[in-house]
């Protein structure tokens, strides 16, 4: 075409060139100097340039270490399924038994337009020991002391990262299931699934492309949350966000903190292609 | 049909060919326009007409081969700077403007005064018959009248050529009969040169002038309607436009431009050569229009060539009835189409009829294409 | 169908309790903004504006509303326009690499945010930028391109791309083309977009944290007022001016989004 004048290629380059450069710049550098950071090691308040993988073994020898980073991916794990399974029946019911599908989106979204700092603030508000939960309860009369097993745990985290990712897990599965050939559904009952059976057997291996989407969008950051541990987790709900924060702030130990990082980047990695490697395989598996 | 081309050339098309990648869309396309005609490039799609019609509007560079129009060649000259002008086949009509900045919007450049463009505009939208619409908003338009807006933006530019790319496939089937006689109308009062893409063999036939036929990004040919229906130059083209019953044929005799050839089923005619043909042989391909055979359960006495068979199907078309009659030592049964005289069905599957046809109805198809040997 | 009708009033009251739970948290802190007490617990002690009214008392506050504005307003700019030229690219153009670069620009979504913000501290202090608004400002870029760049694309997803044919074929010229007939198709698209980038730069904290220095935006600000029980009243208060604007904002971002969608059928 005239309009594109001699060359397409050169011209769709150039435009997307400064965002993609921008971004690649921003991935890639920042990420080649982390690696270099963890190799070299603080000493007081230099930095020691000598390449070592000090801060690996280190890092690997610490119980403490070792521990946030399982309990960051259980954490991580148990969030992204609590979130995915209570958003599915949402999804569901948005896609497939509403006809004000819009309204409902809409209604979905809105809370997270607000900002997710306050939103996290106001769950510590309403779990804590004297919070809005335990005050209403003991208002009505259920309960004579307050609870003390809603704040500072891992359930808190748990709950208030469900709350937060929810129209993350919600839209992902809704845009698979809209996709779904409504004749689908009636073409299983046809040939003689009950409602469960069709669903089971044709609905869900359909949207499994969805769960994987929703699963990644929500366990990748959950693995790097900082502000929900820090403020509801208590001691016990820390996360190894957590952690690098310390090394990049109040211990001033930066080689560990990047060493941490990549450490963290690389077992979210794993833990996810092994998650869409099982969720795919099982999505295969139903007949 | 009554012409109101002349025979000045308005668009000479020498040699272009126009390639994606390694897929041919348009191969060696040699084709004049003439002034004041309504031509249709007809094909199915994928065949490369609307390429060939983007590479005339200057949307799309040839790879070889050159556009003349008006006598100026038409290379490094932008779409824009081109005296031709299109319709889109979504219409294209422009959403944040109202119908009369629609039409005004190839008007609004340096050197033409307010009260001219209106001037314009409403002689236009009168042109189209939409006078008086220009506040509506395009949103609120029907697709008909989207369609003469489209109309309208382009024919006010003056153009030598009006471009319409699949103009009235968006509309339903009313309407795109009404618009067929309509579109006609205006071309001839208005006497541009209209060139037409479509995949539609009525379409084309009702409106053209001429028509180029199109397959696979070569032109196979270039005829007037009427011509076109009486002597396809191949089977591609006759089984494209219209009906055909295709019959295969041994040449017994050449004499002048007599051929006496020998059928299955209808035995011995003599026909006459298709001047479009380019290649005889041995074995020939006929082909027989289905409205031009005769059904009858006596033997009919008038006729050069008769066959006996029996009716496998039968089909109701409403105006006319198609019966579908098998002959011995045809693979394929025959179409007779008989129209719908008296509401009767006068055969039924499994009778026993009879068929006639005329030396004069037997289309000369030339050599037998290679998939249809034996 | 019996099975069916036994399905849908479940349903429907789990996506009501669904709701409940998605807006209790929201809800809450408008609610005990206006409590006249300092701790939040019920019962409600009695409806007061003073929160309200001392916070413009806060110059550290203001600052703190100042810089976020700042840094709000250049990411919006910065990301919408690189997100604007990109998405022209992707929707229009076949190029070399166009899915990889597609691939890449959407990478900030599931980059976790901490190692987003150690790596860009890492980074900025390596090529001696000191952290200060400039540093978040290319951190918050980052973060909102691939907003800027979904919202672009659907944007020029729905726009038939013959009407840009249409106005060259009427004779205008490849700028007259974009200025006559792209732009104002898109422009729905593009203040969305301004707004919606404003909005996540409004509201990011992470990065921010880490980048600030001691020019810090509003949730960083919040963050620190956070430890304090006594401010907690004045927390809630900002918190839900906060909430009002953001939801306001995004209102009109989605607005102008659908009026994007809807203009280009």
């Amino acid at each position: 075409m005239a309009i594109q004048l001699k060359s397409e290629a050169s011209k769709g380059m150039a435009l997307s060139a400064p965002a993609t450069l921008y971004v690649g710049l921003l991935v890639a550098v920042p990420l080649g100097i982390l690696i270099v950071y963890s190799f070299w090691t603080q000493s007081y308040v230099d930095i020691d340039r000598t390449l070592t993988w000090a801060n690996y073994i280190e890092a690997f020898q610490d119980p403490l270490v070792r521990h946030l980073i399982v309990r960051t991916i259980i954490i991580a794990g148990l969030v992204t399924i609590a979130t995915v399974v209570l958003a599915y029946p949402i999804a569901y019911f948005i896609a497939f038994r509403t006809k004000k599908q819009t309204l409902w989106l809409l209604l979905i979204t809105i809370p997270f337009w607000s900002s997710y700092l306050l939103r996290v603030f106001s769950w510590k508000l309403i779990l804590g020991f004297n919070g809005v939960l335990n005050s209403a309860l003991m208002t009505i009369g259920i309960i004579n002391e307050p609870l003390t097993f809603l704040l500072y745990n891992e359930i808190a985290v748990v709950l208030t990262l469900a709350h937060a990712w929810a129209p993350f897990a919600i839209l992902p599965i809704y845009v698979s299931l809209q996709k779904i050939d409504r004749s689908l559904h009636e073409a299983a009952t046809d040939l003689g699934c009950n409602m469960y059976q069709a669903f089971i057997r044709v609905t869900l291996p359909l949207t499994v492309p969805g769960i994987i989407a929703a699963s990644l969008i929500i366990f990748i950051p959950t693995v790097g949350d900082y502000v929900t541990p820090a403020l509801v987790g208590g001691s016990e709900g820390k996360m190894i966000a957590n952690l690098i924060q310390v090394q990049f702030g109040a211990a001033n130990n930066w080689p560990m903190g990047a060493t941490l990082s990549l450490l963290s980047m690389l077992s979210v990695g794993f833990v996810a292609m092994l998650a869409v490697f099982t969720m795919n395989t099982a999505g295969r598996r139903i007949r | 049909m009554m012409e109101n081309r002349s025979d000045k050339k308005i668009i000479e098309i020498t040699g272009v060919t126009k390639r994606f990648g390694s897929f041919v869309a348009v191969c060696d396309l040699n084709l004049d326009l003439y002034q004041g005609e309504f031509f249709s490039l007809l094909g199915p799609s994928g065949c490369g007409k609307t390429t060939a019609l983007r590479i005339i509007a200057g949307f799309q560079d040839p790879d070889k081969g050159e556009i003349v129009i008006d006598g100026k060649s038409m290379r490094d000259v932008s779409a824009n700077k081109r005296p031709t002008n299109m319709v889109f086949q979504s219409y294209a009509i422009f959403p944040h403007l109202n119908v009369g900045n629609n039409v005004a919007f190839g008007l609004r450049k340096s050197g033409i005064s307010r009260s001219e463009i209106d001037d314009r505009v409403s002689e236009a939208l009168e042109m189209v018959e939409l006078d008086g619409l220009e506040k509506r908003s395009a949103e609120e338009l029907s697709g008909g009248q989207r369609q003469r807006v489209a109309l309208a933006r382009a024919l006010v530019l003056r153009p030598k050529v009006l471009l319409l790319d699949e103009p009235l496939s968006a509309l339903d089937k009313k309407l795109r009969e009404t618009m067929q006689l309509e579109l006609r109308r205006l071309q001839r009062s208005i006497g541009i040169t209209f060139v037409m893409v479509t995949h539609d063999q009525y379409e084309a036939m009702t409106m053209s002038d001429r028509i180029g036929v199109m397959f696979d990004g070569k032109l196979e040919q270039i005829d007037r309607p009427e011509d076109l229906y009486a002597r396809p130059c191949s089977k591609d083209v006759a089984s494209f436009i219209g009906g055909m019953n295709f019959l295969p044929a041994s040449l017994k005799e050449e004499s002048g431009n007599v051929l006496d050839i020998s059928t299955p089923g209808f035995g011995d005619m003599r026909i006459e050569i298709n001047s479009n043909v380019s290649k005889h042989g041995p074995k020939l391909l006929t082909g027989i229009r289905p409205e031009q055979l005769e059904i009858s359960a006596k033997k009919p006495s008038d006729y050069d060539a008769m066959a006996q068979g029996k009716v496998v199907d039968v089909a109701f078309y409403g105006e006319s009835i198609h019966y579908f009659v098998g002959l011995d030592g045809i693979d394929e049964p025959i179409t007779v189409a008989v129209p719908n005289y008296f509401h009767t069905m006068d055969y039924q599957r499994g009778d026993t009829v009879w068929l006639g046809v005329q030396n004069a109805s037997v289309i000369d198809l030339g050599e037998i294409p290679d998939n249809m040997k034996d | 169908m019996s099975s069916l009708q036994r399905f849908i009033p479940g349903l429907l009251t789990y996506a009501t309790l669904y709701l409940v739970f998605l807006y209790l948290p929201v809800l809450l802190l408008p609610l005990f903004s206006f409590n006249d007490g300092t701790i939040v617990a019920f019962p409600l002690q009695g409806f007061t504006l003073k929160w309200y009214g001392q916070l413009g008392q806060q110059d550290t506050l203001i600052k703190a509303l100042g810089n976020s504005l700042i840094v709000g307003g250049v990411t919006a700019v910065f990301s919408t326009a690189m997100g604007l030229f990109a998405a022209r690219a992707f929707v229009r153009y076949r190029f070399k690499g166009r899915e990889l670069s597609e691939g890449l620009v959407m990478l900030p979504l599931v980059i976790p945010g901490i190692i987003v913000a150690s790596s860009m501290l890492v980074l900025f202090i390596s090529i001696g930028l000191r952290p200060s608004l400039t540093t978040i400002i290319l951190g918050h870029t980052f973060v909102a391109l691939p907003f800027a760049v979904s919202i672009m694309k659907s944007s020029f997803d729905q726009f038939d791309q013959s009407l840009e044919e249409a106005a060259f074929d009427l004779g205008e010229s490849v700028i007259g083309t974009f200025r006559r007939v792209t732009l104002p198709i898109v422009f729905p698209g593009i203040v969305a977009s301004l707004l919606m980038t404003f909005t996540v730069s409004f509201d990011e904290f992470v990065l921010a944290f880490f980048l600030s220095g001691n020019e810090p935006t509003l949730p960083v600000y919040i963050w620190s007022q956070i430890r304090f029980p006594a401010k907690l009243p004045n927390t809630l208060a900002l918190g839900s001016l906060l909430l009002f604007f953001s939801i306001l904002l995004l209102m009109i971002a989605e607005s102008f989004r659908r009026r994007a969608a809807k203009s280009q059928i």
